[in-house]
């Protein structure tokens, strides 16, 4: 089979659809962060507690609900001191967002140590994972029989979550609530919306999303926790965010696009590319979607202004 | 005018800015010890024998001593680059890889054998300028021309150098004489001497370039017209942009600065204490200076302190690492505790609008005393 003809073929199609599940959850973190005007960039930290604390927590509690919750709350924890540090201490966003995501990177390995020993992954033990899951119903269908078959119940759940944080920005109060205090705070604030308590609750979603995104890489991607195992995917979600503009529905196809690209550097490395060539592929992706974002934003505001001058 | 300032017997505004900053500082210092404290103790056998390590291990004995004079070298030329970035508010966060790839550059000239002493030092120096400022540069251009996201941007970049470098490593520069992963032995034309040589207590040259650094970097941001333009620019983008300064120039001037600095660095650090190339990915001065740099308000003025405090604890948690069974990473875990609380403008701040009116109303009173 040649390079290409696996690139198109359903098992293809299906594990860019596994890569994309962590960036899209997380991609929707950013989304409605963004939508709030929130610069958050510490999804990674709060997903790589959460995969670390998520399948510990199914090992000690023999549990996969319990486990996903211990995950959640961890990776909700991570998500409070952020908002808290940022809305009521008047905390440099950016700063307490690397540093976060270091604490994350630095913190799981000292808590696996701290729980199990071992400072590289957690494999020695067992822990639950969420299970796979096949519609029989499409399996005769070509493509979409493919694409569907033997996915994993988190992958269907970041569409769902897809079309909730859609409903929740355009189609809810809140929604309203947290777009006007994205766009205008003071406005906002002038009709009696509180800003403040807003953009918590915008971040204790945010939280629950990127923590979800977390327990997919330890809890089904893989079925343990290893060191670092993000490895930058907090990033990339944010970067598809941000080239659809904070919408979900195009956020939704970014992040599936750079899975994509994940997805195939994975098969290269399978057809003799060095595989530090093919694993920087997300990266590139990712930094070229962020010059085409950059160069969209100004574009449109030099039209704009000129779009004034003329009136 | 030339009158002598007599002591007032009140602050102003700026006077308590400044003493809050100083106790904000120490505090976060303070409780990032703390933290390691409680961090040891949890994950010790031995808890009060490892926090006294931890508290006196490099000043315990000469070796160790020189030992932290090693550690502080990098993170004097990686800190004042990253206050050089970070004072024009450009958030590149590439010194990390940037350092990395100025290694592998100078290797790749301190390799080559037959070039007469001194000259190749400083043609190792000088490609390692190029490797790093090449890194650093790549996010402040595409920022530049296609106002791309330059922290994401430079994150991005540092995963992609970092597989590059290692490619580098592992592959074409190793040297497969060496019996395990390094490149090939830095010839000893290019080697930096030591300044302090006795036995196996070593201290290369690259600390006293390090220090020439942290001083040529303090005299570029505040006494020339580029830091002058750079720092206005991080101040007010706008005021700046209105007043004249070409944006652009400043923020490509001060990537080329501080990629020099940082490739100045990584050359000294191959060429005095390795032999050979053996880091197959890059070994975490950039993010240490991102923390040294916040402690240091991009001031190189306090680099040096700061950098000092760094390569201590740095140095203990090694002892600590080889003498106990407490993980490294209790030191960055501190760190970011540093960070946090240094970045926390609203810690503390009651207090300070508390003491900022009880200075004004010392200061009321004092002048309806004088008339």
């Amino acid at each position: 089979m040649s390079f290409f003809e696996a690139v198109f073929s359903g098992n293809t199609l299906n594990s860019i659809l596994r890569m994309s599940t962590p960036l899209i959850f997380i991609a929707m973190a950013a989304c409605i962060g963004r939508k709030a005007s929130i610069t958050s960039i510490a999804y990674e930290g709060m997903a790589l507690f959460s995969a670390l604390c998520g399948t510990l927590g199914s090992h000690y509690t023999n549990s996969l609900g319990l486990g996903a919750l211990i995950g959640i709350f961890a990776g909700m924890t991570v998500a409070i001191i952020f908002a808290y540090f940022v809305l009521y201490l008047d905390t440099d966003a950016m700063l307490i967002g690397l540093a976060l995501n270091s604490l994350g990177n630095f913190g799981t390995v000292y808590l696996l140590f701290l729980l199990t020993g071992r400072k590289s992954d957690s494999s020695s033990y067992s822990s639950l994972s969420f299970p796979n899951i096949d519609i029989s119903a499409l399996k005769d269908v070509p493509v979409l029989g493919a694409i569907f078959n033997n996915t994993n119940v988190l992958t269907y759940l970041a569409i769902v979550a897809t079309i909730v944080i859609f409903i929740i920005i355009y189609k809810t109060p809140f929604g309203l609530r947290l777009r006007s205090v994205g766009e205008s705070p003071d406005a906002a604030q002038s009709v009696g919306i509180n800003v403040k308590r807003t953009r918590f609750i915008v971040m204790l979603i945010s939280g629950f999303l990127a923590s979800v995104g977390g327990l997919f890489m330890s809890m089904a991607y893989l079925p343990y926790f290893t060191k670092n195992m993000l490895s930058g995917r907090g990033f990339i979600g944010l970067a598809a965010c941000n080239l659809a503009a904070g919408h979900p529905l195009g956020a939704f196809a970014c992040a599936v696009l750079f899975g994509a690209a994940d997805a195939i550097a994975n098969l290269a490395q399978t057809f003799r590319m060095p595989a530090q060539f093919a694993s920087m592929m997300p990266y590139i992706v990712t930094i070229i979607g962020l010059c085409v974002t950059g160069y969209r934003s100004t574009h449109q505001k030099v039209k704009k202004a000129k779009e004034a001058k003329a009136a | 005018m030339n009158k002598k300032k007599e002591k007032l017997p009140y602050l102003s505004a700026i006077e308590v800015e400044k003493q809050f900053s100083i106790i904000r500082t120490a505090m976060a210092a303070g409780i990032a010890i703390l933290f390691c404290f409680v961090l040891i103790i949890l994950s010790s056998k031995n808890p009060s024998q490892d926090i006294i390590t931890f508290l006196t291990a490099p000043v315990s004995s000469f070796n160790r001593f020189c030992t932290f004079l090693i550690k502080l070298s990098p993170l004097l030329f990686t800190s004042c680059a990253t206050c050089i970035l970070f004072s024009a508010d450009t958030p590149n966060c590439s010194v990390e890889t940037a350092f990395f790839m100025g290694a592998i550059s100078a290797t790749a000239i301190g390799t080559i054998q037959g070039i007469p002493p001194v000259i190749h030092f400083l043609l190792m120096a000088l490609a390692g300028m190029v490797g790093a400022s090449i890194v650093l540069l790549i996010p402040s251009l595409l920022n530049f021309t296609f106002n791309a996201n330059i922290l994401v941007c430079s994150l991005m970049l540092n995963y992609i150098m970092n597989l590059l470098g290692n490619y580098l490593v592992t592959g074409p520069m190793k040297d497969p004489s060496a019996g395990w992963e390094a490149s090939a032995k830095i010839a000893t034309s290019a080697k930096l001497p030591k300044f302090i040589n006795m036995g196996p207590s070593q201290v290369h040259c690259g600390l006293l370039i390090g220090l020439a650094v942290v001083v040529l970097a303090w005299f570029l941001l505040y006494k020339s017209k580029f830091g002058y333009e750079s720092r206005t620019v991080g101040a007010n983008r706008s005021f700046a942009r209105f007043s004249g300064i070409n944006i652009g120039k400043v923020v490509v001037m001060g990537s080329v600065v501080a990629g020099a600095m940082t490739g100045l660095g990584s050359a000294c650090e191959i060429s005095g204490y390795f032999d050979r190339l053996q880091w197959n990915t890059s070994p975490g001065y950039g993010w240490d200076a991102i923390m040294i740099a916040t402690l240091a308000h991009n001031n190189p003025k306090f680099v040096v302190p700061a950098a000092m405090f760094v390569a201590y604890i740095r140095t203990s948690a090694d002892m600590l690492n080889i003498t106990s069974v407490v993980p490294i990473e209790v030191v960055e875990i501190a760190q970011q505790v540093v960070i946090v609380m240094i970045a926390a403008k609203g810690l503390l701040s009651g207090l300070e609008k508390k003491s900022v009116v009880k200075n004004a109303k010392k200061q009321m009173a004092y002048v309806k005393e004088e008339g």
